[in-house]
């Protein structure tokens, strides 16, 4: 069953068709990769997918329900590209805003908190505002919010930039870890290796059109191939013939 | 409706969180002690027993510094969201648009009100000991107008940061505030002295201007006039609740059509 | 105390609190300036663009207070036919309160205000009526009077009126006579203020001699004056010649008497002060 459905979505920003007949599907339990150069379309779509701007035509649909209802996006966990949280609040605090946004009781928010706050390395530094955070530890804290009400799916913007390699290395374990739960997860990224390390799809993204995905297992092909290879031909190559390919 | 509850009271907590972080009142407090103290203490022409100039110069400030802190707190918010992107993780909880006005509204107003209740115990002690005057039905009267007061401006601070930039927001805000202050009980009597289209312009603006003044019990207070009517209370309170729900309506209209 | 300070706030928040502090000094200087009573008077008009300017926003300044004064008066209601000489009269000849007038003007008002909601909710809100401060109370016209005075030295009508309030009302005469001593000091061409301090010494010091002396002062500033007299200007000028005629006619001085009533005759021929003097004359000459 598919989790995460866009079926032509289009959206345009006056003259600029940023998503164009974008479609593809991402099933329960899958981690897919949303991979694309600057301008690709990448946050348009993701934007999309969290109800914050509707598309001109085509559906976006998470479980099969609009993400533009509030209810729905129970369901989704975000975490943006720049990870940029109120600084006079803190990291406690924070998550506390968060899960009470989410509906969740004073007990819920306490217990996922402290587990959150150890499982993305930030025990000590609960109880310090934000402002005095570094990059990498702000991106934790956006790892932890999006994490916080246990939603089904994850839509991550870049969740990988700023982290240190150890980070990297515990969110990609974090990442797998909430897969085997049965999560399902869709993030954007410029780090290929990343992606290839845990992603089960991959698609990329050219002038707003999917001009390929696939398994990364098909991008492997033969063995000739890797994730960073495929990646720079599609992107040299018209859309038609990424699709030969 | 209780998860609704919930997400409002958790932007109310925020805002809270955010005034008393800043310490806008802690600077405000100090910088209407240093200009109180030193004034309650003058004693003209080495004379004793004059109060009402000292009442009515806090009283002033203490609508100066709750307006400001009102619109400070209101007009800021959502710019404030936007720049620094804390919109994307908000809106991407489940909760909705009108909410997220609601909760935001709420949450300055109760910051305003805090603030104004550090204001009004600030002044009830400075004119307590002074005067020896420490409660009256006017003062509660006043009080409560007050609140009305801000539910206005915060409502007016909020939908001007949606529809223009922050400055200007705060500009126009700061003008229509003082200028109906000054002006809203003789626009009516200027409007019936104009030509037609002069007189058009004033009663429109009569009409949907926000009528500071009613929430005005200063002159009560400072020359100890009588405690008005508490159905007029109620009727100014009616008025303010009605002005701030069509602002906030405007405000939701803005931000349900904004593209993040 | 100085690690305790850096961990309480960061960069932005220290350079705030600088310029907070710096901000709460200039105010607290400027405080200091405006309630202290050490300022060096008189401060002379000076020739510049700034000194002009700042002197017109000081007599602005200076103006606003005292209709602060004439507004406390009036329980905070800014009444348009009322002075403030007039009430302070009023209530020191009749104790009266308020004016008859005005109630049925606020009756009017409310019967107005029925068909207008905004009208209705203000007259409800702000005090429709006025009262007059009662003279146990006039205490409180003092801090705008001193403010008004200090913001301009030149306010004749502050020394005048903060004068009259502190000898009448308060009945604290010395302190009336050092403040319109302060006043001439800062404007020694107004003979309006000597004739202020010439009344004190007559009718509530009982001290004619340095009564005399004043008006005598006042009239040599009014003739000095050189210029056509304002309305008012005439009627104080018409109180130095009634109190100098009776001061004459008291002494049997007719001489005196009879300069002081040609002077008077010149002024305002038709006022009731000549009235008076023609008869002190008359009835000083037929003891004669």
């Amino acid at each position: 069953m598919s989790v995460i459905q866009l079926e032509n979505v289009v959206k345009t920003f006056g003259a600029v068709k940023a998503v164009n007949e974008l479609s593809f599907h991402v099933k329960r339990g899958e981690i897919t990769g949303f991979l694309g150069a600057n301008g690709a379309g990448k946050t348009t779509t993701m934007k999309m997918l969290l109800g914050f701007i509707k598309p001109d035509s085509g559906r976006v649909l998470i479980n099969e329900k609009d993400p533009a209802v509030a209810v729905t996006r129970k369901q989704i966990g975000y975490m943006p590209e720049i990870a940029y949280y109120y600084p006079y609040l803190k990291a406690y605090e924070l998550l506390r805003f968060y899960g009470g946004l989410c509906g969740m009781t004073k007990k819920e928010i306490a217990v996922r908190s402290k587990m959150l706050i150890t499982k993305v390395g930030l025990t000590g530094a609960e109880n310090r505002e934000l402002k005095t955070f570094s990059k990498g530890m702000l991106q934790r804290i956006g790892i932890a919010q999006a994490l916080l009400h246990n939603p089904d799916v994850y839509i991550l913007d870049e969740p990988f930039t700023g982290l240190d390699p150890l980070a990297r290395i515990q969110f990609r374990d974090l990442l797998l870890e909430e897969k085997k739960a049965g999560k399902t997860i869709l993030f954007s990224s410029h780090e290929l290796s990343e992606a290839e390390l845990i992603c089960d799809n991959v698609v990329i993204l050219k002038e707003g059109k999917a001009v390929w995905s696939g398994t990364t297992a098909e991008v492997a092909g033969d063995g000739t191939q890797n994730l960073e290879r495929v990646f720079l031909k599609m992107l040299a190559a018209d859309a038609n013939e990424g699709e030969a390919i | 409706m209780s998860i609704v509850i919930c997400q409002i009271n958790a932007l109310i907590k925020v805002s809270l969180l955010e005034l008393y972080r800043r310490k806008d009142i802690a600077v405000v407090l100090i910088l209407g002690a240093v200009l109180l103290l030193p004034l309650s203490f003058v004693s003209p022409f080495g004379l004793s027993g004059a109060g009402t100039y000292f009442n009515e110069i806090a009283l002033v400030m203490v609508w100066l510094f709750s307006i400001f802190i009102a619109l400070g707190v209101s007009s800021r918010v959502f710019p404030y969201e936007f720049e620094k992107r804390t919109i994307y993780p908000l809106l991407a909880k489940p909760v909705g648009r009108g909410v997220v006005i609601a909760g935001r509204y709420l949450g300055a107003l109760t910051a305003a009100v805090s603030a104004l209740c550090l204001f009004y115990a600030a002044y009830v002690l400075l004119c307590g000991f002074k005067q020896g005057i420490w409660f009256s039905e006017a003062l509660l009267q006043a009080f409560i107008l007050h609140i009305g007061l801000l539910a206005v401006v915060v409502a007016i601070g909020m939908m001007g940061s949606l529809i223009m930039t922050t400055s200007a927001n705060v500009t126009i805000s700061i003008l229509v505030v003082f200028a109906m202050l000054l002006f809203g009980a003789s626009l009516s009597a200027l409007a019936a002295t104009q030509n037609l289209v002069a007189k058009t312009v004033l009663n429109i603006a009569n009409a949907i201007a926000p009528h500071i003044e009613f929430f005005d019990m200063r002159q009560r207070l400072v020359h100890e006039w009588p405690a008005v009517s508490w159905l007029v209370c109620a009727a100014v309170m009616g008025y303010a609740a009605v002005y701030s729900t069509v602002c906030l309506f405007i405000a939701d209209f803005f931000l349900k059509r904004r593209r993040f | 105390m100085k690690s305790l300070y850096n961990s309480c706030f960061d960069n932005s928040e220290r350079i705030r609190i600088l310029q907070i502090s710096v901000g709460l000094f200039v105010i607290v200087c400027l405080q200091w300036g405006l309630t202290s009573a050490k300022i060096d008077l008189p401060q002379k008009k000076g020739n510049s663009l700034m000194s002009l300017i700042s002197d017109d926003t000081r007599n602005v300044i200076s103006s606003s207070m005292m209709d602060k004064v004439e507004s406390y008066f009036h329980g905070g209601v800014k009444v348009d036919n009322c002075s403030l000489d007039d009430a302070i009269e009023h209530v020191m000849h009749d104790g009266e309160e308020s004016h008859g007038e005005e109630n049925e003007q606020a009756h009017h008002e409310v019967a107005l205000t029925l068909f207008n909601p905004v009208l209705w909710v203000n007259s409800k809100i702000h005090a429709q009526e006025h009262h007059h401060l009662v003279p146990k109370r006039s205490v409180e016209l003092l801090p705008w009077i001193v403010a008004a005075s200090r913001a301009s030295p030149h306010n004749i009508q502050s020394y005048q009126i903060g004068s009259y309030i502190l000898n009448r009302m308060v009945g604290k005469s010395q302190i009336a006579i050092d403040f319109l001593q302060e006043g001439i000091k800062n404007n020694p061409a107004s003979f309006e203020l000597e004739v202020s301090l010439a009344e004190i010494f007559f009718n509530t010091r009982k001290d004619k001699e340095r009564a005399r002396e004043s008006f005598e002062i006042a009239l040599v500033k009014c003739q000095a004056l050189g210029r056509e007299l304002s309305d008012d200007e005439v009627f104080v000028e018409m109180k130095i010649y009634f109190y100098l005629g009776l001061i004459a006619k008291e002494r049997g001085d007719t001489n005196r008497l009879r300069t002081i009533f040609q002077m008077a005759l010149k002024a305002n021929p038709n006022n009731t002060v000549t009235y008076s003097l023609t008869g002190w004359l008359a009835e000083l000459e037929s003891k004669k």
